[in-house]
This record gives structure tokens, C-alpha cells and sequence, in this order.
């Protein structure tokens, strides 16, 4: 779906179906920009940016059927910030942006209230698969055994096990960072081999080696490693085409010479020439050659590793259930029989 | 005996094979003991310019020491080269554009583009063999599908 989002002169951030009501041409055709007004480059239709339809090219010729300019504004789609992230839902009905989120937000919003972040860092992946295959990667910490990395610098750590899954069944959330006593979990990567441990440029708010992860149900992550952070988000292009989209954020404002150590350090986990990030590709590619044609029809999310009372391990298969479920309940289907549903609602 | 235009040309070439072969002790010979190496490109997205891998001689060495530790793609890279053109900077540096294109071939023998883009090659020419002291490699495409670990 073709989306245009734009800072309004009243500074409200809103959304619009990027589709000129006209021919259904794209109204803005590049990335980013700056721009008073939108203009359409089929008939140059334009809109301003409150969406609203503002010039018709020989608009006497709609005087007797129609469309008015006041009938041919741009469709918004409902669009809310929270700290600085901007949210879109095609549900005008769904529930406010900060109830939907609720507690599971105090895990990024004290560092995102503590630092000035802007973008450092952008990569879009088109991946065979599914889009929950691949959001689940970032719920499911069992499949760090499969990251050199993460072998080396978090499953060595004799604490790695402690954090709980902080869940959030209302809204269908989830994040780990502190384990039960408040500590931090510190990552040890100069356990790989040609990196040094996050001492420096640490991020407000956290300890050096720190790690914090969101999951915001549906599709998107929050990761937080020490001196970056990284915003992932999986948008389905279709069953078996996702579009994944990475942003990594640094400190406004600062110097050069921190912001690319800053992107170096995010570059050396995520991104299309990280050490992380294309095997998880590769993870999620390889899974669907066996799901597309039914040799796998069942993920095992089965783990259960409790910490005290009613509290996951990381590595517990525990937010990758709720998150069926959640998933389940919105859609009105079972999530291990979805088709068959489908079929007897027909 | 000031080193050739040839040789220079011939130093990139092998860069590749090299790489192409994943022969990296061989690969890490055509560079200077000390040298840095980036892959960048230029984000529409942000309108500003990025580094999507950026590392100092010693980075590189571990992290090419590394890849046999890694899940790497299960095909293989191909490298087209062809140097455009040769700056010479006095007779201690040559700056050195080749245009590069990457191919991807899968264990299946299907082959597709995988990235096109540029090196922008500082080389030292100072001694009896030129040497790679900067290397970067500019992207055009910035979409590299499950990407790699492997660099370019």
C-alpha cells in the first residue's frame, strides 16, 4: 500500500494513501523530501499537506459531474508519534497509540527521553518469506545458537539466562533488559574476535554493553546495543514477500567522528554486511523453501524455561506463543488451522 | 622503476580473483600494513551518505579470519572490474576509479546481479608492488537482498 507521510503546518505528523484521487498515480515519488504542497506528475493535481485537494488542472470540466476539489482530498490514514516513532494503523477504530503500546514501553522510552536520536542508518530487505517469520526472529532468542555472535559474545555470559520475558498479553508485546535484580545484561564483544567491548559513546540511560530488546506486536523491534539503536520492521508485501526495513539511530547534533563510530558499531550487527543480520535472512529464506510447499507444516514452540514465578527465559518459546495468539485472536482464526477456518467460513 | 599503469590495473584485478576464490591471505597481500576499507553508499532515504561496513586493517583481518565461523551464502560472488581511470598524486600515491559489478551465482547455477557500484582505490606506489592503503566501495544499489558477509 503506497503511503505519503508529511509534517503538516500545524506540525501534526500525518498519513495519506499516496494515490492521486484522479488516475491513482503515486503523488510523491521519492523517499524523503521537503515540499509545500504535492503535485501529482500525471495531470498535476495538487494537494496540500493536510491531504486536502487544492488544484484541479481545468477544474471547469468537473463543474457538472464531479469531483469538487473539496470531494477529492487525499484518504488519511490514522497516524500517531511516540517518542519520535512514528505508528500507522489502517483501523480507525483501534484503541489510542499509548494505550495499544502500555507498559511495555518503559523499556525504550526512559532512553528515548534521555537521548536526541536521528537516523544514521538505512537498509530495506526483500527476503522470501513470511513477515511473522521474520519478526519472530527477533522474539526468538533460541535461535542465537545459530549467530557467530551472538555464540560468542552473549551465550558465553554465565547471566545471558536471567532476563525475563517481560510480556504484555493485552497488546500482544514483549521486551527483556534488566535482569530481576535490576542488573544489566552486558554483552562481551570483545569475545569476537576483532571487536572491543561498548565502553564508549554508551547511550543515556544504560551500561556499557547493555542490551535491551521491544517487540511491539505486530512487526516491529526496538533493539538497543549499548550505542545504537536499531528500529526493524517487516511490512508482507504479500504471503511470501516481506520487505524488512532497518533503522539504526544515533545522537543528533553530534560529531562526525562519533557518529561513524556510532554507525560502525551498528553496521558490525545489523545491516546487508553485518555479521548478524544476513544469516537471519538466510534463516528465514531457508525456512520457507520448506513451509512454501507444505514439507514443514508446523513450527515446534514449545520451549518452556520459567524464571520464579510466572516468568519466561529468555530463550522460552513464551512470546512467540502469545504472539500467536494474539495473532489468533484478531484474526478470528486459529493460528495452527488457519485455512481450515477459512474454509468452513466460506 | 616507477610502477606502471599496468601494474596498477593489474593490482585491482587480482583484488577480485582473489576475492572471487575466497583466497583471503592471498587478498590481504595486495594491501599496505595499514589500510582502511568501507563499503558506502549514498541513502535517498536519510539524504545522506552511510557506511554499511567500515573497518581499519586490523578489523578486516578478523573479520575475514571470521567467515569460516559464519552461516555465508551457500553460492558464489563474481567480480567485473574495469578501471576507468588512474590519478597519479606525485609519486607516492595513485588514485584509482573502477567501475564493479557483483554477481551472485547460487549452488543451484543460477546467476544474478547482486550489486553494482564503484572502487575508489588509494594505492601506494612507492615500492617495488603497489598496495591498497584506502578502499571504498561505493554502491549504487543499496538493495542486496539477503546481503553477505563476505565483503565486496
Amino acid at each position: 500500500m503506497p503511503l505519503v507521510t508529511v509534517r503538516s503546518p500545524d506540525k501534526k505528523v500525518r498519513t495519506f494513501l499516496n494515490s492521486c484521487s484522479h488516475r491513482g498515480s503515486r503523488v510523491v515519488r521519492y523517499p524523503a523530501g521537503n515540499m509545500k504542497h504535492m503535485t501529482c506528475f500525471f495531470h498535476l493535481w495538487e494537494y496540500d499537506l493536510y491531504g486536502n485537494c487544492i488544484y484541479q488542472t481545468r477544474d471547469e470540466g468537473y463543474e457538472a459531474h464531479g469531483p469538487t476539489k473539496e470531494q477529492a482530498g487525499l484518504r488519511e490514514v490514522r497516524t500517531d508519534t511516540f517518542c519520535g516513532l512514528v505508528f500507522m494503523n489502517f483501523d480507525g477504530n483501534a484503541v489510542p497509540l499509548r494505550e495499544y503500546i502500555g507498559e511495555t514501553a518503559e523499556a525504550f522510552e526512559s532512553i528515548f527521553g534521555e537521548n536526541d536520536f536521528e537516523i544514521i542508518h538505512y537498509n530495506q530487505t526483500h527476503m522470501k518469506g513470511n513477515w511473522k517469520a521474520w519478526f519472530l526472529t527477533n522474539c526468538d532468542f533460541y535461535h542465537e545458537w545459530g549467530h557467530q555472535v551472538n555464540r560468542s559474545t552473549n551465550l558465553t555470559s554465565p547471566d545471558y539466562h536471567d532476563r525475563p520475558w517481560r510480556m504484555n498479553p493485552t497488546g500482544g508485546h514483549g521486551y527483556t533488559g534488566r535482569k530481576l535484580d535490576n542488573e544489566p545484561f552486558v554483552v562481551q564483544y570483545k569475545n569476537y574476535k576483532g571487536w572491543k567491548n561498548r565502553d564508549g559513546l554508551v547511550l543515556k540511560g544504560l551500561h556499557p554493553g547493555e542490551l535491551v530488546l521491544t517487540d511491539l506486536f505486530p512487526n516491529t523491534s526496538v533493539f538497543v546495543r549499548t550505542t545504537c539503536v536499531r528500529i526493524n520492521h517487516a511490512t508482507p508485501y504479500g504471503p511470501d514477500h516481506t520487505v524488512m526495513e532497518e533503522r539504526g539511530l544515533g545522537i543528533k547534533g553530534e560529531s562526525e567522528e562519533d557518529r561513524r563510530q556510532r554507525a560502525k558499531e551498528f553496521t558490525q550487527v545489523w545491516g546487508p554486511f553485518s555479521r548478524n543480520a544476513a544469516e537471519d535472512v538466510a534463516f528465514v529464506e531457508e525456512s520457507h523453501r520448506c513451509q512454501e510447499f507444505g514439507a514443514n507444516k508446523y513450527d515446534v514452540l514449545s520451549r518452556v524455561e520459567p524464571l520464579g514465578d510466572n516468568l519466561q527465559r529468555p530463550q522460552s518459546d513464551a512470546y512467540v506463543r502469545l504472539f500467536y495468539e494474539k495473532w489468533s485472536e484478531l484474526m478470528g482464526r486459529p493460528a495452527n488451522n488457519p485455512k481450515n477456518l477459512m474454509t468452513a467460513a466460506e | 622503476m616507477p610502477i606502471s599503469d599496468e601494474q596498477i590495473t593489474r593490482l585491482i584485478y587480482r583484488s577480485c580473483l582473489r576475492l572471487d576464490a575466497e583466497d583471503f591471505d592471498a587478498y590481504l597481500e595486495l594491501f599496505a600494513p595499514e589500510f582502511a576499507y568501507r563499503i558506502s553508499n549514498y541513502s535517498v532515504e536519510m539524504r545522506k551518505d552511510q557506511n554499511w561496513l567500515d573497518v581499519n586493517q586490523d578489523e578486516y583481518r578478523a573479520l575475514l579470519a571470521n567467515v569460516p565461523l559464519h552461516s555465508k551464502p551457500l553460492g558464489t560472488f563474481a567480480r567485473h572490474a574495469n578501471v576507468y581511470d588512474i590519478e597519479r598524486n606525485g609519486e607516492t600515491r595513485a588514485k584509482v576509479t573502477t567501475f564493479l559489478t557483483v554477481y551472485y551465482t547460487t549452488p543451484e547455477g543460477g546467476t544474478s546481479v547482486f550489486a553494482v557500484g564503484k572502487y575508489f582505490d588509494e594505492i601506494d606506489i612507492t615500492g617495488e608492488q603497489s598496495l591498497i592503503v584506502d578502499r571504498e566501495v561505493r554502491l549504487d544499489t543499496r538493495e542486496v537482498g539477503i546481503g553477505s558477509i563476505l565483503p565486496m
